[in-house]
């Protein structure tokens, strides 16, 4: 009698609990249907901040262990480092978005990124994952709140991450060191 | 002759290829665009047509197709107008843009020198046409092709497929026999002379896209016997070479580790001598206590001894055996080392190859060019080109061909006189210009441009000189024609009067030196008044290595190019004079000037209290600077690393390398560097400062004490002692004036309200800027335990008030500062 209850109750349960997740899953896809362009998200931290580019101007990621400084240098380029032969600088984009915050960055990954012939590397403290970013629902509007050069953040979202253009950062002429004495 | 004829022809095909390949870039773009892409794509498409047609431009100027060269321009000229929005797209621009391509691509087809006169006037009215576009001036017809146009742009695809076999039947003649053109032309002509309709003729756009494609299918065939070689772009070459130089470090890093390996065999000599006695001794001991063990019961502490004995000589032939090991290992390393560096060398030799060509391939545009701007002046020229069949690294050749062309306008420009001049100077009417490419020693090429003309302008260089240096007159006898002469290479500084379309503008030997410099090389000039001016470059023949000298400077290494250092002297502090408020050094019997490169760089000042400086003795240009560093490491062979297309350049740094060890290592800019400095003495030199303030500056002590009377009776003993004395009354005060002023040294009393003395010792421990700062403690807890918190908390010394006595502190002072 008891085990015959307990399946019984098993039964009900069950088919409550299939019922509510097909509830749960049913909500997302409606969601996504009406919530537009998104692009393919990778997402990094970086100084306790939380960032996503779209993966797609991603060429590599990589580890390093030292950067070396490179002097009469823009603040955002941390420096220089050896990839294969070819040197490539690396940017903190954090520095370069005028974002205040503290400097201390962790040595870790490094996000290679690629568009127009101009090859560079993004700082991380940390790689937390690639997920899909529906632009909708960025806030665009950002001017009012930061200071930062034309377009280069897509949107911030409601949990604060910070979506970069890279293409529009990489053709910003800012990013180009070109000094002369 | 012939041989030039032959390269001619090489070069003429190579052309062919590029600008079949630019053409159908341009076609396709062309054909994106009018499909009315979003706007960023629409932007980056201009771009990419802009540039190619830019670099078609300066293909066919190369090689002198100067009809190629004017259509490209104009071309072009549209092309930035509408990239600037001065234009519109609108159909007839799209029409004038494509009837373009077609004009070039038949204009390609041409296999002699001499083109019809048709054609040539159809070149001029395309060209005249282009402009107007590009002036936003409507034709007069365009009424009619509006009405065409809208249609095609929409259903692009469909008319593409329709037209093309129209237009190929007429794109394949040409190809087919060389008669055919003239048919062509003949139609084309007939075109011409009805300009209007002949817009609207051309206009289907997919006409251009099928004409260029059909092209670099037919091309190869006539290519394909001429000779075995294939296109590889520049790009991959430069991956493949940067992964040859990359295997270079590999053998650093190899010959790196052999060394390694041989310094700490040569400890074991070491080893050897010192414990050859003992093991002697010990071998005897144990002789004598194994002897007594056979007569009698050895003592616990005999046993002991004999024990240590034993294992000495056991740790003894322990030690031989990894000498043993590591000998083979070294053998080994070395023989690899061998090995690596014979077949990364010749790998680097036969990539270097690849990318290496004749100096003609440069150098064959010169003599027309040469003869033209001769023609502009009126002036008469002989040009001679010797040694041009000298193979160089590509990536210089292609580095050298602005400022030699800057170089050979100004010999034509200022060096070669008018003829009538000429003639009442009793010259030869015609100038003569020369372009001589020897080999140095040292795997460098020298490249001479003289000419025999008037000669640089001395005088005027040093009136300018002493104009924009605001020098006294008395100083300007000092200054030497050469520094004069050197003074050319400034920007801004022409001795001509004029400024002429082609030089003047006292850029362009600026950029020449620039450039040269950049790829390693070096540029100077001499003149004789009225017979010559001659300059004289210096190449590297390939940019892969240079011998460098690895230094540190405030914990920072760089590479400083071992040709451009003079000497590296150890400099005593006292030997540093000043003269008008500049620090120098007396070198060779010269006074030169002192700067540290800490400050041009903007890197933390290390704080140097040797009695002597490390000196690198730069020269440039005839000016010797002395730069102050922190010291040597090594001298080594480095490769220079390019840096990436986001660094396009910076400030007194020229590149990178990366060594042995895979650090990558800046290189410094030398003549930047001589720049930086010219600014910074300008102010004021801190070398100065620092011999200052180490050797008689009075040092200022922080004394931070709650009360009073502590407070003061340490005052008056620092003061009496000849420091200066700053207080505060608590640890918190103390650490904000710490931050204010600057301090040789902190004396601190330990129990004080907000901040204690052990708090404060910790915060200054902490403070990245102030933790070099010593600390002493002054206090009556006379405790152990106390004692301890405050070495804990890191002070350098801990005094208890109740011995407290002036002498023993002013003792601790001066050890620590």
């Amino acid at each position: 009698m008891e085990t015959e209850d307990t399946e019984e109750l098993d039964r009900i349960n069950k088919e409550e609990i299939l019922r509510e997740r097909a509830d749960l899953m049913q909500v997302p896809i409606l969601e996504t249907t009406n919530l537009g362009k998104h692009i393919e998200g990778l997402f990094f931290m970086l100084s306790g901040e939380k960032y996503a580019i779209d993966s797609t101007s991603v060429s590599e990621v990589i580890q390093i262990s030292e950067i070396t400084p490179l002097p009469c240098t823009p603040a955002f380029l941390r420096g220089i480092i050896n990839l294969r032969g070819k040197i490539l600088s690396i940017i903190d984009i954090k520095s370069f978005l005028n974002l205040k915050g503290d400097r201390d960055v962790k040595l870790n990954k490094v996000i290679i990124v690629n568009h127009n012939d101009i090859e560079i590397g993004i700082l991380t403290d940390e790689i937390v994952g690639n997920e899909k970013i529906y632009l909708d629902t960025l806030q665009k509007n950002l001017s009012t709140i930061i200071d930062i050069p034309e377009n280069i953040v897509v949107g911030v979202s409601e949990e604060n991450l910070i979506v970069i253009d890279i293409q529009k950062l990489l053709s910003n002429e800012k990013i180009i060191v070109n000094e002369h004495v | 002759m012939d041989n030039k004829e032959e390269f001619l022809k090489i070069i003429l095909a190579t052309f062919r290829a590029e600008a079949d390949e630019n053409l159908n870039a341009m076609a396709i773009h062309l054909i994106e665009l009018e499909k009315n892409p979003p706007k960023p794509r629409q932007d980056e498409l201009s771009e990419i047509i802009y540039r190619v047609a830019h670099s078609l431009k300066g293909a066919s100027r190369s090689v002198n197709l100067t009809e190629i060269e004017s259509i490209c321009h104009a071309f072009e000229d549209v092309m930035s107008a509408i990239r600037d929005g001065e234009i519109d797209y609108s159909p007839q621009v799209f029409d004038a843009l494509h009837q373009t391509i077609d004009i070039i691509t038949e204009l390609l087809d041409y296999q002699s020198d001499d083109i019809g006169d048709e054609l040539q006037v159809k070149i001029s009215e395309h060209v005249d046409m282009l402009t107007m576009v590009e002036a936003g001036i409507e034709i007069e017809d365009l009424g009619v092709s509006r009405t065409n146009k809208p249609k095609q742009p929409k259903p692009e695809s469909k008319p593409q497929s329709q037209e093309v076999p129209i237009a190929q039947p007429k794109d394949s003649k040409p190809v087919e026999d060389i008669p055919q053109p003239k048919v062509r032309i003949e139609e084309q002509q007939a075109k011409a002379e009805e300009i209007k309709p002949e817009i609207q003729k051309p206009k289907p756009k997919p006409k251009p896209k099928p004409k260029t494609k059909p092209k670099p299918g037919s091309k190869p065939q006539v290519k394909n016997t001429s000779s075995e070689t294939i296109r590889i772009s520049s790009k991959k070459l430069d991956t493949v070479l940067a992964q040859a130089e990359e295997m270079l470090s590999i053998k650093l890093r190899a010959i790196q580790h052999s060394k390694n390996l041989k310094s700490t065999l040569t400890q074991f000599s070491t080893w050897h001598k010192q414990s050859f006695a003992i093991l002697q001794a010990a071998r005897n001991v144990n002789i004598i206590l194994q002897k007594k063990a056979s007569q009698e019961n050895l003592s616990s502490d005999e046993t002991k001894i004999a024990n240590l004995a034993q294992h000495l000589e056991w740790i003894n032939s322990f030690v031989s055996n990894v000498e043993k090991e590591l000998n083979d290992l070294r053998d080994f390393s070395v023989e690899e080392v061998h090995s690596i560096s014979s077949k990364i060398d010749n790998l680097l030799g036969d990539v270097k190859e690849l990318i290496a060509v004749p100096f003609s391939t440069l150098s064959m545009v010169f003599p027309k060019m040469v003869r033209d701007i001769a023609k502009d002046l009126e002036k008469e020229v002989d040009f001679i080109i010797q040694g041009d069949d000298i193979r160089i690294d590509r990536r210089i050749l292609e580095k050298i061909r602005t400022p030699l062309i800057h170089i050979l306008r100004n010999s034509i420009d200022y060096g070669v006189e008018m003829p009538d001049v000429r003639i009442e100077k009793g010259k030869d009417v015609k100038g003569k210009v020369s372009l001589s490419i020897e080999r140095l020693e040292n795997n460098k090429i020298g490249v001479t441009v003289s000419d025999d003309g008037s000669g640089i302008n001395v005088d005027k260089l040093r009136k300018l000189y002493i104009a924009k240096h605001d020098i006294s007159e008395e100083d300007a006898d000092k200054i030497t024609d050469k520094e004069c002469l050197s003074y050319i290479f400034q920007s801004g500084i022409s001795t001509s009067d004029i400024v002429t379309d082609l030089s003047g503008r006292g850029l362009g030997l600026a950029i020449a030196q620039q450039e040269i410099q950049l790829i390693g090389g070096s540029i100077d000039v001499e003149t004789v008044a009225n017979e010559s001016t001659t300059f004289r470059i210096k190449l590297p023949l390939s940019i892969v290595t240079f011998r460098g000298i690895l230094i540190e400077v405030s914990e920072e290494m760089f590479v400083i190019p071992t040709t451009m250092v003079e000497r590296v002297v150890r400099v005593k502090k006292e030997t540093i004079k000043t003269v008008e408020a500049r620090a120098t050094i007396l070198f060779e019997g010269e006074v030169v000037p002192l700067i540290r490169i800490s400050e041009i760089l903007q890197l933390k000042e290390k704080v140097d209290k040797s009695a002597f400086i490390h000196v690198a003795i730069f020269e440039n240009g005839n000016k010797k600077i002395g730069f102050v560093i922190d010291k040597v490491i090594s001298e080594q062979e480095v490769l220079v690393k390019n840096f990436n297309k986001q660094l396009q350049r910076v400030r007194n740094i020229l590149g990178a390398t990366i060594l042995g060890s895979g650090r990558v290592v800046p290189i410094l800019n030398i003549s930047d560097l001589f720049k930086s400095s010219n600014k910074i003495s300008s102010t004021q030199s801190t070398v100065y400062d620092i011999v200052d303030s180490e050797e008689d500056k009075v040092k200022s002590i922080l004394v931070v004490d709650d009360s009073i009377t502590s407070r003061t009776l340490l005052k008056n003993i620092l003061e009496a002692a000849g420091y200066n004395v700053t207080t505060a009354i608590d640890g918190l005060e103390g650490f904000t004036k710490l931050k204010e002023g600057s301090y040789a040294l902190v004396v601190s009393d330990v129990e004080m309200p907000r901040l204690d003395g052990f708090g404060l010792t910790a915060r200054i421990r902490a403070d990245k800027e102030f933790s070099e700062v010593p600390v002493i403690l002054v206090t009556s807890l006379s405790k152990r335990e106390h004692r301890e918190k405050g070495i804990d908390a890191g002070a350098n010394a801990y005094i208890v008030k109740s011995n407290f006595d002036q002498s023993n502190l002013l003792d601790i002072i001066q050890r620590l500062i």
